[in-house]
């Protein structure tokens, strides 16, 4: 485990300042305020992208490892700082064998869970076994879910550096990943209520223990705030479902139990009022609401964070956040339709049309490919890339700061990452 | 004034020591060893050997070209002065991939020969494994995972209607069943049940469970082929091919899963398709060990192997007017195959399978 960070760096600091004062006299002290810049390019990202997404289908996804190495690389190195770029270091290789270590784990477990779950999982089985093991079987995995989320940050961060000097993670995932089942528990005792009290303990955790070089960023966050942004959406959801929820209790479910059997579908829709209809057809933009409440944490999160001497301000609004989302689908979904089209009426042309439709599943499988690669291609160039422009141009960075006192860190090196990341499909970026 | 020299060319850097985030403002020198670093007072602050520098990202564009260091980590190079750019290009020999070392070698092979243990295991091994493995599970336990099956296949392909139970039809199927399986030894109870859908087809499901669709009643011309359709599922049965088809794919779609990261729309359909490539060279073994089996079990009681073969042929020509699969794509052998093992083991009938009463009541089992 590593030895607290707090201990090592205050070592660090000493050994550091000594030397500093002893080569140069006296440092200096920058007086901050300005934004990262992003300069990332459509165009650059295009060929990335391309090839990426050939090499990973020729290697039946193996690739994948390289590929997000690649891009990740893109990206950060075009974020810079006071004229200096970040810089990712990361290897293919790294994740991939992360990937092969996990692998071993995770296989097995699969298996053995996938035997049980096919005689337990069965009609008529003994209830209370199937949900203990059910109960136990979502829990190990919402476990593993955190530890990888945490492991993946620490092994990102210890690949990430500005001027040479690294980021880095201290913590226990295990711990983290025991906070989030608890806290996830009362989440859900609380109908939702608790959700930001489980956002701010876990936040909190990833951020007061990410590190650059021998300083640690610092989130003081109250929980007034979030909850009352919290209940937005949740009031939203609340009342509909609610409303929903009270006006089917109120009916008599029984008729269903002895209607004729043509009769039970026409029975069960009669159920529905028009109103209950309508409720429950405005509950998916309750989603936009929850976007927006996302954007709303992102801002106390950064508001509240201090690094050293500097502040952090972000002006991030929920529109810029879902307008890139609305581009990108829009764009993907159009574009696939068109080279869809396109190929069905080459196709016919050529004659081979009905070959296409005489396969259903064939031509299903052509379909999500056409998708796939086409969103693919378009996720960095539009979505990736917009999100971090707007993140980065929303941002204030205020504050002093002594680039000399900033001092490398030492903490331990993860040599392989993200492999549990990877089998859980943690982030697509 | 400087004189311009050859030797002492000095190119203007950007130079962070890998200790603090401080910029040091540098001149840079070039000589046969690597890079010297000195700061504003002429001292030699850092020196770079040839081999240990490369590219701290690819260059793109006029970004200025960032140096690191193998051996320094942490010390960067931001280059300013761009003419010193053709001599580095020149000079550096690891500037984009690191140099072949032992170690990187043999990770190389360590990896390699991982992931083909890796694929050995789950084309041979899992087979291997789930053949004793089968045997273990105890007949009970499967049961209900029989009767769930067949219900499931009745819903997905019989609309609604209930399972085929004609008693004279019900009579005779068992009659037929039990001839086949009094020559054989199996701990199951083997029950028969007909689905009332068109389709040609019949499969083994776990707990002794089979299910013959009535399309392969209506099209068989004789109760010969009836039996020899049977008398393939129930070697299925018998060797407990069932319950391995379940380990494998248990264990494939466990492997695929993780593989393919995680269950995006894209990655199951790529998963699918290389999981069923994977797994139906085995199921073609399996094919060939039921096709035996059955060759062995009508012989044995007399009904004679020409129905069976009758069937495979009927099969051949309803194949030649859909898409023929390669045989590595398709999940059973190719049926010339099929059908030229069955006729070296050809055995005259001595019995017929059933009496032409109980033929006519077979037929008429979902009446």
């Amino acid at each position: 485990m590593n030895e607290p960070l707090d201990q090592k760096i205050r070592h660090r600091n000493a050994v550091a300042r000594a030397h500093v004062q002893v080569s140069r006299g006296q440092t200096s002290m920058l007086m901050v305020k300005e934004a990262p810049a992003y300069s990332g390019r459509a165009s650059e990202i295009f060929p990335i992208a391309l090839t990426n997404l050939i090499l990973t289908f020729l290697t039946v996804g193996i690739y994948r490892f390289w590929a997000k190495t690649r891009i990740r690389r893109y990206f950060i190195s075009r974020v810079s700082f006071l004229g200096d770029p970040l810089e990712y270091s990361g290897t293919g290789m790294e994740l991939f064998i992360g990937f092969l270590i996990v692998l071993a784990v995770l296989v097995p477990l699969f298996i053995v869970t996938g035997i049980l779950r096919y005689f337990l999982e069965r009609p008529g089985a003994e209830t209370t076994t199937v949900a203990i093991f059910q109960a136990g079987y979502f829990l190990a995995l919402y476990f593993l879910y955190h530890v990888a989320v945490y492991r993946a940050q620490r092994y990102r961060l210890s690949r990430t550096s500005w001027r040479g000097i690294r980021g880095g993670q201290v913590g226990s995932a295990m711990l983290y990943a025991v906070c989030a089942i608890g806290l996830g528990v009362l989440t859900v005792a609380t109908a939702g209520l608790a959700y930001p009290v489980m956002r701010r303990f876990l936040v909190r955790y990833r951020i007061n223990h990410l590190a650059f070089g021998t300083e640690t960023l610092q989130l003081e966050c109250g929980v007034g705030r979030l909850l009352a942004g919290w209940m937005v959406p949740w009031l939203f959801f609340a009342a509909i479902l609610g409303y929903v929820g009270y006006s089917l209790a109120q009916k008599d479910w029984s008729v269903i139990k002895n209607a004729a059997p043509d009769m039970v579908g026409a029975v069960f829709i009669s159920m529905f009022t028009t109103k209950v209809v309508i409720a429950m057809a405005i509950l998916p933009f309750g989603f936009l609401l929850l976007i927006w409440y996302r954007v709303f944490e992102i801002r106390q999160w950064i508001n509240h964070s201090r690094f050293g001497e500097l502040a952090f301000a972000s002006r991030l609004r929920a529109l810029q956040v879902m307008f890139p989302y609305l581009a990108y689908w829009f764009l993907a979904t159009v574009a696939s339709g068109l080279v869809i089209a396109g190929s069905i009426l080459l196709m016919r042309k050529l004659g081979g049309a009905d070959f296409l439709f005489r396969f259903g599943a064939f031509s299903g499988l052509y379909f999500v490919a056409v998708f796939w690669v086409i969103a693919g291609i378009l996720r960095p160039m539009i979505l990736t890339d917009w999100l971090i422009d707007v993140f980065c141009r929303t941002l204030t960075i205020q504050g002093r700061f002594s680039p000399d006192t900033l001092f490398q860190n030492q903490l331990a090196i993860p040599r392989s990452g993200e492999g549990l990341a990877d089998a859980f499909d943690v982030d697509a970026f | 004034m400087s004189m311009p020299s050859e030797s002492a060319a000095e190119y203007r850097s950007h130079y962070n020591d890998g200790q603090s985030a401080a910029s040091h403002a540098v001149l840079v020198y070039a000589d046969d060893a690597g890079l010297a670093v000195t700061g504003d007072d002429g001292r030699v602050v850092d020196r770079w050997a040839w081999d240990d520098i490369r590219y701290a990202d690819p260059p793109a564009g006029n970004r200025p070209v960032r140096l690191s260091n193998r051996a320094k980590s942490g010390a960067r190079l931001t280059v300013e002065d761009a003419a010193l750019l053709p001599i580095v290009r020149a000079q550096a020999r690891y500037l984009t991939r690191d140099p072949v070392t032992r170690r990187r070698v043999w990770t190389v092979v360590a990896l390699l020969a991982a992931a083909t243990a890796v694929i050995l295991f789950f084309v041979y091994g899992l087979p291997w494994v789930a053949r004793p493995a089968a045997a273990l599970v105890p007949i009970a336990w499967e049961e209900p995972v029989g009767e769930s099956t067949v219900n499931v296949i009745n819903e997905l392909f019989a609309r609604g209607r209930k399972l085929c139970s004609d008693p004279a039809g019900q009579a005779a199927l068992q009659s037929l069943t039990r001839k086949l399986t009094a020559v054989a030894q199996t701990p199951y109870d083997i029950r028969v049940d007909v689905v009332n859908a068109d389709v040609v087809n019949a499969l083994a499901a776990p707990g002794g469970r089979i299910v013959i669709f009535r399309g392969l009643i209506d099209r068989a011309t004789s109760a010969d082929e009836v039996a020899g359709v049977l008398a393939h599922e129930i070697a299925h049965v018998i060797r407990r091919h069932p319950t391995q088809g379940m380990f494998n794919s248990i264990g494939w779609s466990a492997l695929l899963s993780v593989f393919t990261g995680g269950a995006s729309l894209s990655n199951t359909a790529v998963a699918r398709l290389a999981a069923h490539l994977a797994t139906s060279a085995h199921t073609r073994e399996l094919e060939s060990e039921a096709d035996e089996g059955a060759v062995a079990m009508l012989d044995k009681s007399g009904i004679g192997t020409a129905g069976l073969a009758h069937f495979f042929e009927s099969l051949k020509r309803l194949e030649k007017n859909g898409p023929q699969l390669p045989e590595y794509l398709s999940s059973h052998p190719q049926t010339n195959k099929r059908i030229e093992m069955i006729e070296s083991e050809a055995s005259k009938p001595r019995t017929p399978a059933l009496s032409p009463a109980e033929w006519q009541a077979l037929k008429a089992i979902c009446r």
